[in-house]
This record gives structure tokens, C-alpha cells and sequence, in this order.
């Protein structure tokens, strides 16, 4: 009687199985429908969160290219009181264009409030006095217009470039592209409108007005004046550490000893600011999986609750002849049925929700197709998971016992 | 009786003891009982004798401690959990006192059920179940739920799923235990049309009416065949 066993090779065919899965999905729809949901959460909370920060980093990386890893900036810091000297002068930008071989583009940084002069009222704006090789080093690119010249800036023309929300706010009183703008004491013409910026961190630089640096500074005591900033682009063969230890020796030297300034290349900026990053994704993080977790556990609970509630009906299948990997993949496959509709909708939610709150909020969103990949994959690994444990106690049930409880 | 073809079922010293933690219980001791193709046994004796325990033995939902047991010439004493399944799908049919019936299954998917384990196409399974269910008398029943219908027709309709397959042997643990006379009386007029079709039969009863009504009546108590 050998080949009767293999009358019955086949077992339950998957098209019957789904059936059976759906069917048992819809026993409880009600409960089925809070567990999606509550899966859905879980699944919209790691979407979003995926979005998010793939949106950051990518403006991150935009950033270090944008500003390159040559870029060194040098702070005033500490008290420069009245009467000391001052921590950071345009002698200071000279020297180090002059006597440091590797500096390759130095642009002075002066920033002044100023009142602009309207028809209607006076604007304060932040004034920046610096150089045309200013707009390189950070990047700036120009909506219309162009940076004032060298030329322009060493004869402190009245030349000025707006940044994209001081001209917007300056356009609503009549003054555009090529207008003339009071500003102080001085008529600059506008030459030149910036493409606004999106950032996340960092200076406003779309609210300022910059105009060439020596007019912000009384003529006769120009090369005393303080800076604020002095920014400076280090050719590419020069490691930036080592470029930074010669800047400070130059800077100090030439102010007798005092340390009044920070120096800070790109890459540390940069990193800093990653750092600060990955500290608000890993919180990002631990609430979206706390949320997928409370997912996985409604997930786990709902399947509990429906073995437990189908005693009779696993035991009868058993006794009729369902092998235990069939009554495993009937509930695995019910527990698969809801991760997959929770996790559909939760990723429609948290893409969806996650983009309106970058248009609102003006964050970067970004949402790369194998990552949402990877994570879908993974909160489906979770729902079976999940299921997994009890679809194990369905399978291993005893029929006897059961069709002797239940009735 | 063919002596040429094995009895449908054969046990020999068939043994069940269960370990609880109050100690070792003893079910089934010595259980010696040949049942020849084609007949109708009753199996009756007192609650707790070992009648059920022996039911499920006989239809593979349990497993005998020791002793040998042939099912249709095939010793099935020692077979893993997954083959006791084939075997259950192939050659058992069981009907149960309290029906057990998938709720949410329609009549006639409820007597098709075994045969979605033998992955047969629900053309052949709709086919199969509306014969089976005419043969139980429920031409018109196969769409209902069962909480739709009576006792007696969830019965039939049980009836019905242990037949679909055809399987050599029968196993009914009080079939008439639930339901009021008249309804007790038509399960059984139809357990013996069946009978008398072919299919071996064991009828496990209190009822003294129902066991006289059967070829042989085998008594068990304290786990032990007596007669």
C-alpha cells in the first residue's frame, strides 16, 4: 500500500490557501482593520522617517560639493574690546592672500547692520561687506545680475547684491534690478539678485544685502577695521589640517601672541553638522521603530487572538487531514495578508504626510526606491515575524484535546 | 469476509498511557481487535473507559504507546505526524457528536474540505460535494452556514465530508448524541445505507439502541476490550 501516499503529494494548492487566509482575515473585520491600521502607523512612521533623512543627507552631500572640502573659515571670537586691537582685519585677509602660497581665493568678511531707505519706511537688513571671490567660495549663484567687480570693490562703488528675500522684500517698495538703493549713507545701484538658498542649517544669506567691503569701512582707518569673518578657499594639494595649523601660526604671529579667532575647514563644519544630524535621526529612528514595533505586537496579538478564537476549526482541519505546514502557512500567509495591506497604506501615508511637511516645513524630502525597498521588505519580515509564534502553536495544536474543548 | 484481503483495521496489543504530572494514566492496555472490511462495529462501554481514546488511535489523531496497528494492510504504528495526516485525508472519515463544522464555511465547502488537502481543483470539489450532499439528503443545503441550518442536516453534512473521499473506513463518536429523535433516527437510517454501500463502520455509543442496531458490538471498560 506503499503508493498511496502518493495519491496526496500535492497538498493544499496555494490558490485555496490564499482563499483560506482571506477568508480567515474576514472573520474579524473589524479587529483585522485596527491591526492594519495600527501596522499602517507603524509602516508610515518609517517611511517618512526614511524620507526625511535620505532628503538631508542628500543636501548635505549638495552642500560639500557645493562648498568643496577646500573651504577654510576664519572666526572673530572672544572679546576684541574697544580699546584692544581687533581680532580679524582686512591687513589680516591681506597677508595671508599675500604671504600663504596655498590660499587660494581670501574674501574678507564684514557684516554691518545698515538701515535701507525706502519710499515708506527704513529696512534693517544685515549688510555684508566683502569681495567679489566671496560669492565663489560660498556658492551663491545669481537669479540676475552679476557680483560687483574687483574693480567695484576696491574703489567702493555703490554697487550692492541682494539676497532672495531682501529683494523680494525690497521689489514690494519699487526698488529691482538695477534700481538705486539707499543704504546708510551711501546710494548703491543693484547689480546683482541671489538664487535663494535652501537650507536647513546655517546663515540666512537670503536676507542680506552685500556690498563691496570697502564701503563699509571709514577710509582712513580701513586696514584696523574688524572683520568678522575672513573665508578662504586652500588649493586641493594641501592638507586642510595642515593649512589650518599654518593660518593660525601666521595669524597669531601678526597679533603678538593672542588667539582671538577659530579656524574651521569645511570637512569639520560639515561633520559637525552630520553629527548634530545623526543624533535627530537616531531619535527619528528609535519613535518610528517603538511605532513599527506597537505595529508588530498589534500584528502578533491579532493572530494570538484568531488562533485561539479557531481552535475547533484548526483541529477539524487537522483531523481531516491539513498537515501542520499547512495550518502554519494559512495563519502565516493571514498574518502576511494584513503587514502587506498595512504596510501598502502606511508607505502611501508616510510618503505622502512626510512630503507635505517638507513643502510646508521647506525640508529636503527624498525618498530613494531601494531603500523603500529594503524597509518595506523588513516590516514585512517583521509581520511574519510577528505571526510567526503563533501560527507555530495553530500548527502544533493538538486536534484531540481541541475537538474535546471546543464545541 | 474476503480471506484474501487484509482486515480494514488490525490491532495488536495496542497500549496508550499518557504521563501527567499526578502520574502515569493508563487509557488503552492490551488492545486486541481485528475489524474485517465491510462491517459495522459498535464500540460502547461507560464514560472515561477508553472508548474516545481508542476512536482517535483508530483514526490517527493519536498515537498508541505501543502495539501494532494495521490500517488497510498498512502497519501505521510508527508513522511521523505529516503521513498520520495523508492517511487521515486518504483513508479515514470522521463524524463527530458535536458536528465540527467550519463555521464559515458553506455546507457543501465544509464537505469538500478534505479534498482542498489532496490540492483537487473547487470544480471537481463543487462537483463531488453536490453528489456527496445528495447522497446525505441535503440536495438544497449546500450554500447554507451551518448555523443556518438544523442538528441533523449539520450532521448529514458532516456525513457528507467524511464520505467525499471515499475513505475505507468510518469512524462516528456518537453521531446521534446531539440531536432530538426523530433527527437521531434518520442519521442513523443514513449511517446504515452507508454501511451497507461498503465502508467499514466503527460507532462509538452510549445508546443502547444504536449499538444493537450494528453487525457487532465490542465492549471496553477501564481501557481494556471485554468482550
Amino acid at each position: 500500500m506503499a503508493s498511496s501516499s502518493s495519491d496526496r503529494s500535492v497538498g493544499i494548492r496555494p490558490h485555496d490557501l490564499i482563499r483560506a487566509a482571506l477568508a480567515g482575515v474576514r472573520l474579524y473585520p473589524l479587529r483585522a482593520a485596527l491591526t492594519v491600521a495600527s501596522f499602517a502607523a507603524g509602516t508610515a512612521a518609517a517611511v517618512a522617517l526614511l524620507a526625511i533623512t535620505s532628503g538631508a543627507r542628500q543636501e548635505l552631500l549638495e552642500r560639500i560639493q557645493r562648498l568643496g572640502a577646500n573651504l577654510v573659515s576664519i572666526h572673530a571670537v572672544g572679546e576684541s574690546g574697544r580699546e584692544g586691537p581687533p581680532a580679524l582685519t582686512l591687513a589680516d585677509a591681506s597677508a595671508i592672500s599675500d604671504s600663504l602660497p596655498f590660499a587660494e581665493n581670501v574674501a574678507p568678511v564684514r557684516v554691518v547692520p545698515a538701515s535701507v531707505l525706502l519710499p515708506d519706511e527704513q529696512l534693517t537688513v544685515q549688510v555684508v561687506g566683502t569681495t567679489p571671490d566671496y560669492f565663489a567660495l560660498r556658492g551663491l549663484t545669481f537669479a540676475r545680475g552679476r557680483p560687483f567687480s574687483i574693480g567695484e570693490a576696491e574703489e567702493g562703488r555703490g554697487v550692492c547684491v541682494a539676497g532672495d528675500a531682501t529683494s523680494r522684500r525690497l521689489a514690494r517698495e519699487g526698488v529691482v534690478y538695477g534700481s538705486l538703493v539707499k543704504v546708510g549713507d551711501r546710494w548703491c545701484r543693484v547689480v546683482g539678485i541671489l538664487h535663494r538658498e535652501a537650507t536647513t542649517t546655517g546663515d540666512d544669506t537670503d536676507r542680506r544685502l552685500y556690498v563691496p567691503i570697502s564701503t563699509t569701512l571709514r577710509r582712513d582707518l580701513s586696514h584696523r577695521q574688524a572683520l568678522g569673518e575672513i573665508l578662504l578657499r586652500i588649493s586641493s594639494d594641501v592638507d586642510p589640517e595642515r593649512a589650518a595649523h599654518a593660518l593660525r601660526r601666521t595669524l597669531v604671529r601678526r597679533h603678538g601672541g593672542t588667539e582671538h579667532f577659530a579656524i574651521e575647514t569645511a570637512h569639520a563644519l560639515l561633520r559637525q553638522t552630520e553629527n548634530t544630524r545623526s543624533l535627530l535621526d537616531t531619535l527619528l529612528s528609535i519613535v518610528a521603530l517603538l511605532a513599527l514595533g506597537l505595529g508588530g505586537v498589534a500584528l502578533g496579538s491579532q493572530a494570538w487572538q484568531s488562533v485561539s478564537l479557531r481552535r475547533k476549526e484548526i483541529a477539524i482541519r487537522r483531523a481531516i487531514g491539513a498537515r501542520r505546514a499547512e495550518i502554519l502557512a494559512q495563519f502565516l500567509l493571514e498574518g502576511l495578508l494584513l503587514a502587506i495591506v498595512g504596510a501598502v497604506l502606511g508607505t502611501a501615508v508616510g510618503s505622502a504626510g512626510s512630503a507635505v511637511a517638507s513643502v510646508v516645513g521647506q525640508w529636503p524630502w527624498l525618498l530613494p526606491l531601494p531603500r523603500l525597498a529594503g524597509t518595506i521588505g523588513a516590516i514585512l519580515a517583521l509581520g511574519l515575524a510577528a505571526t510567526s509564534y503563533p501560527a507555530y502553536r495553530a500548527a502544533v495544536l493538538d486536534p484531540v484535546a481541541a475537538l474535546r474543548t471546543e464545541r | 469476509m474476503n480471506p484474501s484481503r487484509p482486515p480494514c483495521v488490525a490491532l495488536s496489543r495496542i497500549e496508550r498511557r499518557y504521563d501527567r504530572r499526578d502520574g502515569r494514566v493508563t487509557a488503552l492496555t492490551e488492545i486486541d481487535l481485528e475489524i474485517a472490511r465491510g462491517d459495522l462495529v459498535a464500540l460502547t462501554g461507560p464514560s472515561g473507559s477508553g472508548k474516545s481514546t481508542l476512536l482517535h488511535v483508530l483514526g490517527l489523531l493519536d498515537t498508541p504507546t505501543s502495539g501494532r496497528y494495521l490500517l488497510d494492510g498498512e502497519d501505521v504504528s510508527a508513522l511521523d505526524d505529516d503521513e498520520r495526516a495523508v492517511r487521515r485525508n486518504e483513508k479515514i472519515g470522521f463524524v463527530f457528536q458535536a458536528f465540527h463544522l467550519v463555521p464559515h464555511l458553506t455546507l457543501a465547502q465544509n464537505a469538500a474540505l478534505p479534498l482542498v488537502y489532496r490540492g483537487i481543483d473547487e470544480q471537481e470539489r463543487s462537483e463531488r460535494a453536490a453528489a456527496t450532499l445528495e447522497r446525505v439528503g441535503l440536495t438544497h443545503r449546500g450554500t447554507h452556514l451551518p448555523d443556518e441550518v438544523s442538528g441533523g442536516e449539520q450532521q448529514r453534512a458532516a456525513i457528507a465530508r467524511a464520505l467525499i473521499h471515499e475513505p475505507p473506513l468510518l469512524l462516528a463518536d456518537e453521531p446521534t448524541g446531539n440531536l432530538d429523535e426523530r433527527s437521531a433516527r434518520g442519521v442513523l437510517e443514513l449511517v446504515h445505507t452507508i454501511h451497507e454501500s461498503g465502508t467499514t463502520i466503527v460507532l462509538v455509543t452510549h445508546n443502547p439502541h444504536v449499538a444493537a442496531s450494528a453487525q457487532h458490538v465490542r465492549e471496553i471498560r477501564g481501557g481494556q476490550l471485554v468482550q
